[in-house]
């Protein structure tokens, strides 16, 4: 198989002898150094060097370097310049199993040459029985034009060199009709009553019998027909060659995947939900096909056909998710599959281009890749840290949202695993979102080890709900401080009744779990700011009682002084009566405190 | 082929490498050692006992070198690593003294061992003559020696190089059909199978054909009942790759052209035998059964463990093989795309394979001459009119294959189209090979005769010396034209 027979055999010298047994040690090591490291590793790249190197000394001396193959050694002429160690090296035995004679390395050899030699022998260290191909076939396919070789012409039958014809003899046997051939031999006037030019029908068949079965047919020899007819055109001629450079120059996956829907279509109609599984494994292979059609269009920057693909089969599982759930299934499976962020990975390189395309285009890859499962939240969302364009980022905002409220399992998590920055831009798009799982989700992300993340989730849940604070108001004892101060922030903002309750309720309850002093004057402070009369009653107990000693111990003082500090806050006549009321109070610390209170107050 | 005609074949074979080796052995030992000399006796004698046993098939035997190859009865032997010095040793041997080779008779084993060593010594011995040739000519002669001949020319050489292209030929078509029956045969049983095999031996046939492209149109004539699908999709197979190195695709490109029609009726596999095989005409919903196979092809290769690249370059033209040009045919869909240049060949080679070959249920089919004339009037509707007109050229008006018969009340097959053909009349002139009966042959009822011009005229009369009645297609008669081409 293959390759130009090569010239006389060569006559071997000792010199010569040892450069093949060198060449052929140096393409072991390059091949042992490819299989170790990536092929544009250092190491590698000099292992290839070096065994061009020693090839390129061979063929200074000699114009070809061909090596014989025989299980797992390698033959120069008849001398065995290498053995394997083992029966099932890497070198020699791939090359035998496959057939290979000899390979002959001819001078002139490029480095692509001999590299992809050696990627040829790595690429097919292991053969099984549904490989798609092997170093024969793939030395053929990329004809290499310093690298000749001869293979078995099957290895599978390599020992019937012989006569293939009286092998196939048996096989090939024709029945003998037992009809004579109609004017053979016959007596004069018995078949030649007309030529053939003339003559009729002599099929003696039943045209017709079986489908696209021809009727009686002209006969092509008939000198009444020109047969010019069947010569080509100039004008045929140049079509002819644009043909053939079309079939050899463009892609015809856009046809295949016509086809492929096709058979999906007819695999995915089924029986009304009666599928039986040899259909259901038809469905799975094809469906395991499309996914590398979709794959591999996105990776080639075909969008589009990935687009056509997914719209198709979106429409094929609309139309039969009701009769065939099972396949329906099958269907969904695959929208998962290929929505994984390793699917997707390839649109990467198209964000950026979005920017310049217009808004109507993208509004249309937005329809299609709200067709993928939502799990491709998960390969969307990163792209948002990557600072798409405005029409970009809103796109993938809506897509997320649109996701999200299918499934919101992938966005959830997402939230558990990604890192702060993204989580930061999911809780812009939370916010953005109604529905209790959102609200769910972002009160969990309260809790979320970033400071940041709380500080901003606890601002989007106060912005969302204001009833939201009675489930956040234990973020007053934030460690926090910025925690903490949204909430006194947000309860502080205005004179609020709920606000003036939940505080007055928390003071009142005195458990505090932070009990410094700056927290409780903050909170009295809030509670003077959002507070009214109502509360004056129990400042004023702080201030002038003792009642709450025993609650608040040795550090009564900071509560008479927020006592204070709220009521100067409240600011209201009777806030003030009541501080006034302090200023004249038997205790030197009560009266200290609100008559530095009323200086403020006033 | 069964076991034993293997084992047969295999034996064989190795007896021919014995020959060689023995006669090699013979002529060193000779150099160094007298008559009486066991070594002498043992190789010589071993040497006889292969002679005498080999031309117990075949009569003579000859041994001689082409190129750099060695031919043991005309039979080409294949080298390998061990026995590269042997073979090459041989060939500087013969090449030394400007002979091709010798013939040895089986009467070899009534010689003389000292006439044998005398012989072996004047071979030796001409190496030293200013002209080996013409000095071993003239020193063993047949009187001498009546059981040897000097080969001067490759014996054979025509039928030798014809013999051994036309069997790596069928081999090959042996290979391939074997590789999809194969493949189908896995598909069936529900086990997975790859595309090594089938790629392996269409690159080898993509080779052959590169080389010898009229070899592989007369191929595509054989004919099976048994084994029709396999054997007609090797043949559209080789049609269409044919075509294809017409039309000057790449090499590349007719592997896969070939895998193509290896795999466009794979889907039959799954068609019910009783609608496949069944006699006479199909039902509405017998043919709606049988429509699907395209579509089933489709779907088998599909499930085939290949690349999707590999896959999305055999999927079309299978998908499309019963679409006409003008997309009538079937499968009906909604696509309205044209069809693939692959599609294309293959829907040619599709039913020109399939109108010329009989089957169970068929037993009488239309001439390739006829077959090729009902395509054309499909032209441009059914065919692509260019690759038609193509296909056409490349087979000729009567296609290698056709059963002709003249007016002289002999048949023959057509084996080459008309050389140089100028306008109609020398267009139908191709050369044939005249058929004889044999009465005494097993199941064939001819056997090759005299090879003809039909395109000879008659120097006195300025008329073509024959005229053809009839064409007919040989199958219809038991006849399989491969038998009888080259």
């Amino acid at each position: 198989m293959a390759s130009q027979p090569s010239s006389k055999p060569m006559e071997q010298t000792s010199e010569d002898l040892l450069l093949a047994k060198k060449t052929v040690s140096a393409m072991i090591q390059s091949l042992k150094a490819c299989t170790l490291y990536p092929l544009t590793h250092e190491t590698c790249q000099k292992a290839m060097s070096a065994a061009k190197q020693r090839l390129d000394d061979f063929l200074l001396r000699n114009d070809t370097f061909r090596i014989h193959i025989d299980h797992d050694a390698v033959f120069y002429g008849e001398t065995p310049i290498y053995k394997e160690a083992s029966n099932y090296g890497a070198f020699a035995f791939p090359m035998s199993r496959d057939g290979l004679e000899w390979v002959e390395f001819q001078r002139g050899i490029q480095n692509r040459e001999l590299n992809g030699f050696i990627q040829t022998l790595m690429q097919h260290r292991t053969l099984t029985a549904e490989s798609e191909g092997d170093i024969v076939t793939t030395l053929w396919e990329e004809n290499y034009p310093h690298i000749k070789h001869e293979a078995k012409e099957a290895v599978w039958n390599a020992e019937l060199a012989g006569d293939a014809f009286e092998d196939l003899g048996v096989q090939m046997t024709l029945p003998a009709s037992g009809e004579a051939i109609p004017g053979m031999d016959a007596p004069t006037g018995e078949g030649d009553a007309e030529t053939e030019t003339k003559a009729g029908d002599d099929q003696g068949e039943s045209a017709g019998e079986r489908p696209g079965e021809p009727p009686p047919a002209p006969n092509l020899a008939d000198p009444s027909l020109d047969p010019s007819l069947w010569q080509l055109s100039e004008e045929e001629k140049e079509l002819l060659r644009e043909m053939v450079y079309e079939e050899e120059n463009f892609d015809g996956t856009d046809n295949v995947l016509d086809v492929l829907m096709i058979l999906l279509k007819q695999e995915s109609r089924g029986k009304d939900g009666d599928q039986d599984a040899e259909v259901s494994n038809d469905i799975v292979s094809l469906l395991s096909f499309l996914q590398e059609e979709f794959q591999s269009s996105l990776d080639q920057g075909q969008i589009r056909l990935a687009f056509k693909l997914l719209k198709e089969i979106h429409a094929i599982h609309l139309s039969i998710q009701d009769k065939n759930p099972e396949t329906a299934r099958l269907l969904d499976d695959f929208f998962s599959k290929i929505s994984t962020p390793e699917a997707l990975s390839s649109l990467d390189s198209i964000w950026p281009r979005l920017a310049k395309i217009d808004p109507s285009r993208i509004k249309s890859i937005q329809e299609h890749l709200l067709l993928l499962h939502p799990n491709a939240t998960l390969a969307f969302a990163p792209v948002l840290l990557k600072k798409p364009s405005p029409e970009v980022r809103k796109m993938l905002f809506e897509i997320i949202a649109t996701y999200a409220k299918t499934d919101h399992r992938p966005l959830e998590s997402l939230l558990d695993t990604a890192e702060e920055k993204l989580i930061l831009k999911l809780v812009d798009l939370l916010s953005r979102l109604k529905g209790d799982h959102f609200q769910q989700m972002l009160l969990k992300l309260t809790g979320h080890p970033s400071e940041s993340v709380r500080i901003k989730v606890l601002r989007v849940l106060f912005k969302k709900d204001p009833y939201m604070i009675w489930r956040l108001f234990h973020h007053i004892e934030d460690a926090s401080p910025a925690m903490s101060g949204i909430v006194h922030a947000y309860l502080g903002r205005t004179k609020d009744k709920m606000s003036e309750s939940l505080m007055l309720d928390y003071l009142e309850e005195g458990e505090f779990k932070r009990e410094d002093r700056d927290h409780i004057m903050a909170c009295y402070k809030t509670l003077g700011q959002c507070g009214s009369d109502h509360s004056v009653g129990f400042l004023e107990d702080i201030l002038l009682g003792n009642a709450y000693k025993d609650r608040f111990g040795g550090r009564l003082p900071i509560h008479k002084e927020g006592a204070a500090a709220a009521l100067t806050q409240i600011g209201t006549p009777a806030a003030y009566k009541t501080l006034k009321k302090a200023g004249r109070s038997f205790s030197s610390k009560a009266r200290q405190i609100a008559r530095k209170a009323m200086e403020d107050f006033k | 082929m069964s076991e034993t005609g293997k084992s047969q074949l295999i034996r064989r074979n190795q007896l021919r490498e014995e020959c060689v080796k023995a006669f090699y052995s013979l002529i060193r030992a000779a150099r160094i050692h007298q008559a009486n000399n066991q070594l002498i006796v043992q190789t010589a004698k071993e040497f006889v006992r292969t002679v005498v046993e080999l031309s117990k098939d075949a009569g003579d035997v000859s041994i001689q070198f082409m190129g750099r190859r060695i031919y043991v009865q005309e039979k080409k032997l294949i080298f390998r690593p061990e026995t590269v010095t042997l073979f090459d040793g041989i060939i500087d041997y013969f090449d030394k003294r400007a002979v091709q080779g010798i013939r040895l008779r089986p009467t070899i084993k009534d010689a003389k061992g000292v006439d044998l060593l005398a012989f072996i010594r004047l071979l030796n011995d001409a190496e030293k003559q200013d002209r080996p040739r013409e000095w071993l000519l003239a020193q063993a002669t047949p009187d001498k020696h009546p059981w040897v001949e000097l080969l001067q020319e490759a014996y054979g050489a025509d039928a030798m190089e014809e013999g051994d292209r036309k069997n790596r030929g069928l081999r090959s078509y042996a290979h391939v059909m074997e590789s999809v029956q194969e493949i189908a045969r896995k598909l069936t049983a529900r086990q997975s199978t790859g595309l090594n095999r089938a790629r392996r031996v269409l690159q080898n046939m993509v080779d052959l054909i590169m080389e010898d492209e009229p070899l592989f149109r007369a191929l595509s004539t054989i004919r099976f009942y048994d084994d029709y699908t396999f054997g007609h999709s090797v043949n559209v197979g080789i049609l269409s790759m044919c075509l294809g190195k017409r039309i000057m695709l790449s090499k590349k490109s007719l592997e896969t052209l070939g895998l193509c029609g290896l795999l466009h009726d794979l889907g039959k596999i799954e068609a019910p035998k009783n609608i496949l095989n069944k006699p006479g005409k199909l039902t509405d919903e017998e043919f709606e059964v049988m429509k699907r196979h395209s579509m089933d092809s489709v779907r088998l290769i599909v499930k085939i463990q290949a690349s999707r690249d590999r896959k999305n370059d055999i999927l079309l033209a299978p998908f499309e093989h019963h679409l006409k040009y003008d997309l009538s045919g079937y499968p009906k869909t909604d696509r309205s795309s044209a069809l693939s240049l692959f599609g294309r060949i293959l829907a040619i080679a599709d039913v020109y394979d399939a109108i010329t070959s009989p089957r169970v249920y068929r037993k009488s089919v239309l001439p390739p001459n006829r077959a090729l004339g009902f395509m054309w009037e499909g032209v441009g509707k059914d065919f692509d009119p260019i690759l038609l007109k193509i296909f056409i050229n490349m087979l000729g008006v009567y296609p290698v294959g056709t059963l002709l018969v003249l007016d002289t009340r002999k048949a023959g097959l057509v084996v080459e189209p008309p050389e140089d053909a100028e306008g109609p009349l020398e267009w139908a002139r191709p050369w044939i090979v005249l058929l004889k009966r044999d009465s005494g042959n097993g199941h064939r009822k001819f056997v090759k005769g005299e090879t003809i011009n039909l395109a000879e005229k008659d120097p006195k009369t300025g008329h073509y010396r024959h005229t053809i009645v009839k064409s007919l297609n040989a199958a219809n008669y038991g006849i399989q034209p491969i038998d009888f081409i080259r």
